[in-house]
């Protein structure tokens, strides 16, 4: 443990923020955050291990995300059928952090256009976002090396009505028929208008968004999505950056704790439920046992090596 | 200027996030009010002068759509007219019948005119003498034209008129806007009976699962789900299941004897045992489990996975990691 300290010095920093929050001199902080302020910095915790463990050359195996490596392929698909990418970035502003992750997603998309030399086409309901977003594509295409393709009308404001940006939307996809549209960002009621008519027009449909309820319908409509966390990861996924990517693998590794909690929650609910056990008890319990099981493996592996993971 | 786009973009996005997220857990009220109110308050000013440029956008391209009579101007056209008539409406001209009035002398006092402030407290009293004039303003009792026959003389000024039911604004919103917007939400509908027909098609496991739970859920919802009988689902309990197995028995003739006699033998069985009141035989008992447990379960996975995607996409904002929105 204490290698693994020295290995990463930042685990103290977090640790003194753990104790101060604990004992809350002069009620610095809020009373009844606790759960969340704990739960973030865990999380926060982890996702920094990862990071620094790239950092350190670590290697870190990133599973396939189909709708990742699907990307590329549409740009290439759209190029090849000679018609134009649709990217939609959703109905939200700046403040969602959906529409962010949709911003940032297409910088990585018109850099592909701009390399395939295919046409982009963003329609924005959200003025500020379009300003985002045309700064994203511009940068993305003289990164490139090619700010002559980069136009300044293939990033336009439609409206800032729901409905009205699904009409116009629509009536875009109809009249130009492209051959890949992308839906990244925060999405409602219009997220099934577009698919579907995304989907009559024949081109492939990628769409990933944050919003829970609207997943089935671009389940059923398009040809891949990025599904809850997948979503947030796509960037750090496609910039291919090794710290970015020991994001990701602290992100899944935070999943896998909520994971254990959730079956040790049902555990000790089953047994004190039948009687066997004081839930309280064994929950502290529970959560003192994986403590010092993640001690010890740490150290284990310390003193044995890599066999013993 | 590459400082101000890069390095102090990112400083201020990190000072930002973390200040954000500090009066989230900070017992300061002046960081919270900061955070709660005053931040929400800056984006929405910068969002408001975004607008102008949105605007500014919009009549370009269709302008250039038009006048280089590129593929399908004439849409462009409608664009730019909505846009107009609307902004006619909203800024130019109020649409309300406001009625005119007779400036008159009506020996009351009224707000504006002079008169001897006897006990000096700036405001007119009943026995402070005043001198009555013209003031341009409707005065209670002056003549005006009603000219809608309400008794009452009626007039809307610039704004308010947005708000106004009489006004040409409220009126474009209500006979053109609404019913436009009604139109593109009415178009669910069919997509949604579209989308369903493509998930409901059986092309495998799953398929055959959400087709199932689709009809049953359909089935609860309606009036008629709670009139249907119990040996109706036990009925469709053994379709379903013999639709699974129907590939494994190549003997059909053995396939429609078991269908049969299944049926049979679980409907006495159920009856005997005085069974037909159970939950599990009632489509609305079935549709509410449905959507409590496994649509629950499985839409709580997905949320738990939105917000540490959100965790981890904040924190390599906070941090300066994630700079592709500044065009890194």
């Amino acid at each position: 443990m204490l290698s693994e300290l020295k290995k990463y010095p930042f685990i103290i920093f977090p640790i003194i923020i753990f104790i101060i929050y604990m004992i809350n001199p002069m009620n610095v902080f809020v009373t009844g955050n606790e759960l969340s302020f704990y739960s973030i910095l865990l999380s926060c915790i982890i996702i920094e291990l990862f990071i620094q463990k790239a950092k350190n050359g670590e290697e870190i195996y990133m599973r396939p995300i189909p709708a990742m490596n699907a990307m590329e392929e549409a740009v290439g698909r759209a190029t090849e059928m000679g018609s134009s990418v649709l990217y939609v970035p959703g109905i939200s502003g700046l403040d969602e952090i959906d529409t962010i992750s949709g911003v940032i997603i297409l910088g990585h998309i018109a850099g592909m256009t701009a390399e395939y030399e295919s046409n982009l086409h963003v329609p924005c309901c959200v003025p500020i976002v379009m300003e985002a977003a045309k700064e994203s594509c511009k940068e993305a295409y003289l990164k490139k090396g090619r700010p002559d393709l980069y136009n300044e009308n293939m990033v336009h404001y439609v409206t800032d009505d729901q409905f009205a940006y699904a009409a116009g939307v629509n009536g875009i996809m109809l009249r130009e028929k492209p051959a890949a549209v992308f839906y990244q960002g925060k999405f409602y009621a219009e997220s099934l208008l577009l698919a579907e008519t995304g989907s009559s027009v024949g081109a492939i449909q990628i769409a990933g968004t944050g919003s829970s309820s609207q997943i089935p319908f671009f389940v059923t409509a398009c040809d891949y999505v990025l599904i809850g966390e997948e979503f947030y990861a796509a960037s750090a996924y496609l910039s291919g950056s090794p710290e970015m990517i020991g994001s990701i693998k602290g992100q899944d590794y935070v999943k896998l704790l909520c994971m254990f909690f959730i079956g040790l929650v049902i555990l000790i609910s089953l047994m004190n439920f039948l009687g066997f056990v004081n839930f309280a008890i064994a929950l502290i319990l529970g959560f003192i046992g994986f403590v010092a099981y993640v001690v010890v493996s740490i150290d284990l592996s310390e003193i044995f090596g890599d066999s013993i993971k | 200027m590459n400082f101000i786009k890069r390095q102090l973009a990112i400083v201020v996005m990190i000072f930002m996030g973390i200040l954000s997220l500090s009066g989230y857990f900070l017992n300061w009220d002046s960081l919270r009010d900061f955070t709660d109110k005053d931040a929400t308050n800056f984006y929405m000013i910068i969002a408001g002068f975004a607008a102008f440029l949105g605007c500014l956008n919009l009549i370009q391209l269709h302008l250039q759509k038009i006048v280089n009579k590129k593929e399908n101007w004439q849409y462009s056209i409608f664009t730019l007219s909505g846009f107009f008539v609307m902004i006619l409406f909203g800024f130019i001209y109020n649409g309300h019948p406001n009625e005119d009035f007779t400036d008159q002398l009506n020996g009351e006092y009224d707000e504006g005119e002079p008169f001897i402030d006897l006990n000096n407290d700036g405001i007119w009293n009943p026995n402070e003498e005043f001198t009555d004039e013209l003031n341009g303003v409707y005065d209670e009792g002056e003549p005006f034209v009603d000219l809608n026959d309400n008794s009452e003389r009626d007039y809307v000024g610039m704004g308010p008129h947005l708000k106004n039911p009489d006004s040409a604004f409220y009126w474009m919103y209500n006979y053109f806007y609404l019913p436009l917007g009604s139109t593109m939400f009415a178009l669910l509908a069919f997509f949604v009976a579209s989308a369903s027909y493509r998930a409901f098609r059986i092309r495998n496991f799953e398929a055959t699962l959400l087709l199932i739970s689709g009809v049953l859920l359909m089935l609860g919802r309606v009036p008629i789900g709670s009139l249907i009988p119990w040996w109706i689902v036990i009925f469709i309990y053994i379709s379903i299941l013999f639709s699974i197995i129907a590939s494994k028995i190549s003997n059909k003739k053995l396939f429609f004897i078991l269908f049969i006699f299944s049926n049979i033998f679980i409907m006495s069985v159920i009856n005997f045992f005085q069974l037909s009141s159970s939950a599990f035989l009632s489509i609305p008992n079935i549709q509410e489990w449905i959507m409590a447990v496994p649509a629950t379960a499985g839409s709580r996975a997905i949320m738990i996975g939105i917000a540490l995607g959100i965790v981890a996409q904040s924190f390599r904002i906070i941090t300066g990691r994630e700079r592709s929105i500044l065009g890194d």
